[in-house]
């Protein structure tokens, strides 16, 4: 058996293994969560070493091999961005998560307003760095094959090159297993276990097959770490001329890289089954290409010291251990080369066909058949994307197959790789402007990338691609037209040796530049400021992307729409559980704006943002979103926190009103108890005289004998009790008569001085008989109001007899003082007695109140409350004054102007 | 217990400023100037060139601290992945 049987054995059964291990990957995540091993942080990271592809395991050691330790730049980037995971990739995490973001493209397309353009763009450029990096990887194991085959005529495998059959081969099987696993559904949320848990093996078998190489070299063919540099060419490290700017450019590069190629965004951002693995990948990554790392410089110091001069470095890892006569571990080597390879080509496939199929073909297909897509019934959108995908996948392999056959991949693996590399980082602006910066818009990631793209492939792909093409020589070497300044080697004159480094800047400067310019040049769409502040502010509280449609559409046309992107049983368990989350009993949910969010959320895992808008936006109706509708949302909003706040006011109200029920109800009781005291009272006043009448009139019916005197006197006495009887019913009548509008007593122009010249000259008597002196200050004009002299002069008797009856002092004095002030003609009547307690003071207008409770003195008690009835009647106010000495009366009456 | 959740708030708070300043470190340490310093070939450790030693150690501490960080900020600062 040849080396070439036992290689070809070896790689059948190793893909007849990843066969298995994807196979029962995709089984165990259809059960429970107790079987996820396939869920575990350590598969998480191991996945995402599919960043080693065969350049790392090829490409690596001849990198060192030439160009000593700048190969470590591409892994201290990496290295960076995960130590760094805090920044940057928990947040796209976090976001993708949220959004079920497909891709990178559907990631930068959904920032800048999910648009269609942005996402074929980073398509169109991903695409374009694929296909030579793909290609590379299936020379690379092609012309390891050949290597091994070979072993026996050209031990140092300068001269293998890949045979075509066995890279056509490899293609085909290539495409099998991706078409396989790869496209098995249209995942909900993009996944794919099975691809996950053979890469994840794969990358096991490239650490521990480069590892055995490396333990080989220090170990096996040197003495030692030691002995190894001993052996070491001067030249190898060029360490005082490797840190300078093509250092940095290179960690900046592969930072980018790490996050912005297709099937590295794949496997961290969309694969990603829990956040918290990311906090064993931010350090088991970096590990993982330390000891990479580690190996890499004795194999090449080692290849370069025992194989002969020209020995192709690329191939150390397999010719190495062959010339140290260990063909099991150039096999192990082999298998490992075969396994970084074909974890790379798989992945990208998938990241790359997912974004051709959702960003290409289907924004296609929605425009150009949009009716059937959207009306037929059968036109099933599940199988018609797995079929484009399908297709996309057998395309990318071809253009690399292709590629590989034009044999333009003459260069280093390194150097195409960074190639691709340089094609991916012109997402990187659009990307942190998707992260940081809310400003960023639509036109500026469009002119962004297109400006980046344009510039990325004159400077670097078109020269690494059309090398010695007769007419691109041409162009190159005397510029477009003649126009020296346009060289791709020298744009605007810059003249450097290191063509990556002249193209990163420029491409990246024309790609910021256009960014920034294009962002500024207009405003942001409100669905680019709605996107942004989602995006941006991810740390922020809660989504709420939810409210934007309108609501033409039904429940069942939804249903339609989700069935046919979906799949029938998916559609109907996001409909059921919907349905039962808002309380439903029927499958299908009521339609409201956070459903169709929802539903939109969910469609974007299958064909990306970009496609689920226009496809719910179709079906719902409303096809923008347009200023009108942000600012009636916004309306819906405030007018929602109006609402509140008057709920909040309007409690408020109640709470008065509670309150002013309550003084309400303590004021009748008052009323009541006062009204039984009264009738009591009133009994009592009115069954004293009728006592007397009685009594008198009996002993002038039993005695006919009496004495004339004494008659005269008994009936005096009778005549008496009589009046005193029929003014109490006077007054309490007054009472109802004043209260029920004074029918008999019209209103008319007077002068309240008469109404109160005629009350002084009625208690002269009073006040006399009281020893009460009465002073009197006018302050005014004479003024007219409207009213009734005899009722004012009435009210004036009443407050002014109150002031002589309770008044009592030791030398009582009343002052009256009249003024007119603020177009009110005011009587201030006090006087200098004990004043009127607070209790009394609230009820002493009240009908049947009396002062000072238990006083003996005459009256109903009706007096002031017959003035206050009156003087309300001519529009005016009696109060009592509060504070000062004794009790302050004030009759406030408008004048007539 | 009093005050643990006012002392496991300031840990984590200071978790997640390690965080984000570890990669500044790191930038520090692997970039020029400063890697530049240790570039020289006539410096040899145990055999091997300084700057060699120099890289791998820089670049192993900054695993190590990733890894003491990472399990510093512990799980409550990530989503669970539990809605999914």
């Amino acid at each position: 058996m040849t080396l070439r049987d036992l290689a070809l054995l070896a790689a059948i059964g190793f893909a007849l293994l990843l066969f298995l291990i994807a196979f029962l990957g995709d089984r165990a995540s259809g059960r429970g969560r107790g079987q996820r091993w396939i869920a575990s942080p350590v598969v998480y990271t191991l996945s995402i070493s599919v960043y080693c592809t065969s350049w790392t395991f090829y490409g690596a050691v001849g990198s060192a091999a030439r160009d000593g330790l700048e190969y470590l730049t591409i892994y201290l980037g990496p290295t960076l961005v995960f130590v760094g995971f805090w920044t940057l990739l928990r947040r796209i995490l976090r976001i993708s998560r949220r959004d079920n973001i497909t891709s990178i493209a559907d990631f930068v397309s959904s920032r800048y307003g999910k648009s269609d353009a942005v996402a074929a763009i980073v398509t169109v450029l991903a695409l374009l760095a694929a296909a030579p990096y793909i290609a590379l990887q299936i020379k690379a194991i092609a012309t390891g094959f050949q290597v091994l085959s070979a072993a026996a005529e050209d031990p140092t495998g300068s001269a293998a090159t890949p045979d075509f059959r066995d890279a056509l081969w490899i293609t085909v099987g290539l495409a099998l297993f991706t078409i396989l696993f790869g496209t098995r559904s249209v995942d909900i949320h993009e996944r794919h276990f099975g691809v996950v848990a053979a890469i994840a093996f794969e990358a096991l078998v490239k650490l521990v097959a480069l590892v055995a190489v490396g333990l080989l070299a220090v170990y096996g063919v040197a003495n030692g770490p030691g002995d190894v540099f001993a052996r070491m060419a001067d030249s190898t490290i060029h360490a005082e001329d490797t840190f300078g700017i093509r250092w940095v450019g290179l960690v900046v590069l592969s930072g980018a890289a790490v996050i912005c190629l297709p099937r590295q965004f794949q496997v961290a951002f969309v694969e990603n089954e829990d956040e918290r693995h990311l906090l064993t990948a931010a350090w088991l990554f970096p590990l993982y290409l330390f000891i990479l790392s580690l190996f890499i410089l004795p194999i090449a110091i080692m290849g370069q010291a025992i194989l002969p001069q020209g020995s192709n470095p690329d191939m150390f890892v397999l010719t190495m251990p062959m010339a140290a006569g260990r063909t099991d571990i150039a096999l192990l080597a082999f298998l490992g080369g075969f396994s970084s390879a074909t974890s790379m080509v798989i992945v990208s496939c998938i990241a790359l066909s997912t974004m051709i199929s959702n960003h290409i073909v289907m924004p296609l297909a929605l425009r150009s058949r949009s009716s059937s897509l959207r009306l037929s019934g059968s036109g099933d959108v599940q199988r018609f994307l797995l079929l484009s995908r399908r297709i996309a996948i057998c395309f990318i392999l071809s253009c690399g197959f292709l590629y590989l056959r034009t044999g333009a991949t003459g260069a280093g693996l390194a150097s195409i790789g960074l190639i691709a590399f340089a094609g991916a980082a012109q997402v990187l602006p659009a990307l942190l402007g998707a992260l940081y910066w809310e400003g960023g818009n639509r036109r500026g990631a469009v002119t962004g990338l297109v400006a980046g793209g344009i510039v990325w492939t004159y400077t670097l792909f078109a020269p690494n691609i059309l090398a010695g093409v007769a007419w691109w020589d041409a162009l190159a070497l005397a510029g477009p037209g003649g126009l020296g300044w346009l060289r791709p080697g020298a744009l605007f004159g810059m003249e450097t040796d290191d063509p990556l480094m002249h193209a990163l800047f420029w491409s990246l400067a024309f790609n910021t530049l256009g960014f920034v310019a294009g962002s500024l040049s207009r405003l942001p769409t409100p669905i680019e400021r709605l996107q942004a502040a989602l995006f941006v502010r991810v740390f922020e509280g809660r989504d709420g992307s939810g409210t934007l449609r309108g609501r033409a559409a039904t429940a069942d046309q939804l249903f339609d729409l989700a069935q046919r992107i979906m799949g029938a049983d998916r559609a109907y368990t996001i409909f059921r559980s919907y349905a039962a989350g808002q309380g439903e009993t029927s499958p299908f949910p009521t339609v409201d704006d956070a459903f169709i969010a929802h539903l939109e959320r969910r469609m974007a895992a299958s064909v990306g943002a970009a496609s689920a808008r226009a496809m719910v936006l179709s079906a719902t109706g409303s096809e923008t979103i347009s200023l009108d509708e942000l600012v009636r949302i916004a309306d819906e909003t405030a007018r929602l926190m109006e609402y509140s706040a008057e709920v909040t006011r309007k409690s408020g109200e109640i709470e008065r009103a509670a309150a002013q029920l309550t003084a309400a109800n303590d004021r009748l009781r008052t009323l009541d108890r006062q009204k039984d005291d009264f009738l009591s009272q009133v009994s009592h006043e009115l069954r004293t005289p009728m006592t007397s009448i009685r009594a008198f009139t009996e002993i002038l019916m039993d005695t006919p004998d009496l004495d004339p005197g004494e008659r005269q006197r008994f009936i005096g006495i009778i005549n008496a009790e009589s009046i005193r009887l029929t003014a109490l019913l006077d007054e309490i009548l007054d009472v109802a008569v004043v209260e029920s509008g004074d029918a008999g007593r019209p209103l008319e122009p007077i002068d309240p001085a008469v109404a109160l010249d005629q009350a002084l000259d009625a208690c002269l008597g009073l006040s006399h008989a009281g020893g009460v002196w009465v002073e009197r200050a006018t302050d005014n004009a004479p003024a007219q109001i409207t009213g009734n002299l005899a009722r004012l002069s009435q009210v004036f008797i009443n407050v002014l007899s109150n002031a002589i009856k309770y008044g009592a002092s030791d030398d009582p004095v009343i002052r009256i003082a009249t003024r007119v002030e603020g177009g009110r003609y005011i009587v201030e009547i006090a006087d200098n007695g004990p004043g009127i307690p607070g209790e009394e003071a609230r009820t002493i207008f009240d009908k049947f109140a009396r002062g000072r409770a238990g006083d003996t003195e005459q009256g109903a008690g009706l007096g002031l409350a017959i003035s206050h009835a009156i003087v309300t009647r001519f529009g005016g106010t009696l109060r009592l004054l509060p504070g000062g000495e004794g009790a302050r009366f004030e009759v406030a009456l408008p004048v007539i102007a | 217990m009093s005050g643990g959740d006012a002392g496991s708030a300031a840990r984590s708070r200071r978790a997640r400023d390690l965080a984000i300043v570890l990669p500044v470190c790191g930038i520090l340490v692997l970039m020029p100037p400063f890697v530049g310093l240790f570039a020289r070939a006539d410096i040899t450790v145990a055999g091997m060139p300084l700057v060699v030693v120099y890289l791998f150690g820089m670049w192993l501490a900054l695993i190590l601290a990733a890894l003491l960080v990472s399990r510093r900020l512990g799980d409550e600062n990530l989503d669970t992945g539990a809605d999914r």
